[in-house]
């Protein structure tokens, strides 16, 4: 039997009291599921989707060998091992060059050990961004923001993580990523697209959030223009207004 | 117990075990290593695992003693160090903030006892009989820690979204 509004606010204060069985918390589960929830009840939205991210949590292949049982480390870590290495490796060989040629041009020496390392740190984080898993894809964008001059290739393989990827902190990390490298417009085009396609309430509320602190007239004008659209969540589309009113009083 | 007896008993427990370290511990390298402790620990054991009634709290009981254990032990290097946290060091699982990052932080705060029975009920859905044997605490108590972090969770998320 589905339980109306006032029976669920008064299993949240079982729940909070501790007293709620697995079952009631199934029921809670699922009522916070729907895009109707209170304001006033967001905070337990929030809780448990963190429950729920947690809960995909997989631990590392485990193998059992001759009577050895042994955590098989992700692959990315193999690649990050490797890349240590062959760093390790060009850098020796290049001091030894550098000592036998009696420092004979050195300066072009270095950059080209420069452009090496930095060709090798992107490759790496290309590959891991290439993986399915997310932690590897977050790994690969903290490992990225070390790079002082991103390639194009890689920004639109950040972009890409962003529009097809469905973890909201692998999307916030990509979109931290683009802002860290100041690509304004690549973020404005991205973020609109995500307030029409995206399918969670909460990302399309952070994408409002972050455009709303462009203060770009155009972007603003876009926003205004989906409120249009009858199909807007109610959640995002009481955002927009919020930050409409707020920005109309600043005008004021 | 025999090789396949381990895998469908032991092995099938492994992301459980896993979440439980990285949850106490913070990281996903230093769980990785009480994941690996404990299933070479259930391995050497594997023996005498069969007399247990229930294999899978003995499991639960061994990663959390050993991940306390590794955690008041780095806590305890940390300070001599007056290093960073190990969890703002791992950009893994917990450094990002996102919308759930908020709810994450607040966890991290909660005392560790707490910490872990909320994690025992809401990730890994244990009743509080189990919750009570795993701790080796009376089911009223579980209620009260579980009852007074779920608070404290609400409470730490509203200030903070008001204050934001």
């Amino acid at each position: 039997m589905k339980r109306d509004i006032k029976e669920i606010r008064s299993l949240f204060d079982k729940y909070l009291e501790g007293k709620t069985s697995l079952g009631e918390e199934d029921e809670l589960r699922a009522f916070l599921q729907s895009d109707d929830v209170p304001e006033d009840l967001i905070s337990f939205k929030k809780e448990f989707l963190h429950y729920k991210e947690f809960r995909e949590i997989q631990a590392p292949e485990i193998s059992y060998k001759n009577e050895e049982v042994r955590v098989i480390r992700p692959w990315w870590q193999e690649v990050v091992r490797y890349a240590a290495v062959f760093l390790i490796a060009v850098i020796s060989f290049s001091i030894g060059y550098f000592l036998k040629n009696d420092n004979k041009d050195l300066t072009s020496q270095v950059a080209l050990l420069s452009t090496e390392i930095k060709t090798l740190k992107e490759t790496t984080v290309q590959v891991l961004l290439e993986s399915e898993e997310s932690h590897q894809k977050i790994q690969a964008m903290v490992l990225a923001t070390q790079l002082a001059e991103p390639s194009d290739q890689l920004m639109k393989q950040v972009t890409r993580v962003y529009e097809v990827d469905s973890n909201p902190i692998v999307k916030n990390v990509a979109l931290e990523f683009l802002i860290s490298k100041k690509q304004t417009e690549r973020i404005k085009n991205l973020l609109l697209a995500s307030i029409i396609s995206d399918d969670d309430p909460f990302i399309k509320m952070e994408a409002i959030r972050v455009l709303s602190e462009f203060n770009d007239t155009q972007v603003n004008d876009q926003l205004q223009k989906l409120l249009e659209n009858t199909d807007l969540d109610s959640i995002v589309r009481a955002e927009i207004e919020k930050i409409h009113s707020s920005q109309n009083l600043k005008k004021l | 117990m025999e090789d396949l007896q381990f895998r469908n008993q032991v092995y099938s427990k492994a992301d459980k075990l896993y979440r439980i370290a990285l949850r106490i511990l913070g990281n996903t390298e230093d769980a990785e290593d009480a994941l690996s402790f404990v299933m070479t620990k259930a391995w050497e054991s594997r023996k005498s695992l069969s007399k247990y009634e229930s294999i899978e709290a003995v499991l639960v009981q061994t990663i959390k003693n050993h991940a306390i254990d590794q955690l008041r032990k780095s806590k305890r290097l940390r300070e001599f160090h007056s290093e960073e946290t190990s969890i703002a060091k791992n950009p893994g699982v917990f450094k990002h903030k996102s919308k759930h990052e908020i709810v994450q932080e607040i966890i991290n705060q909660l005392p560790e006892k707490q910490r872990i029975i909320i994690h025992l009920r809401m990730v890994e859905g244990y009743s509080m009989q189990q919750i009570a044997e795993i701790m080796d605490e009376k089911v009223n108590t579980i209620e009260a820690n579980v009852s007074r972090a779920r608070k404290k969770i609400r409470e730490g998320y509203e200030k903070r979204y008001q204050r934001n």
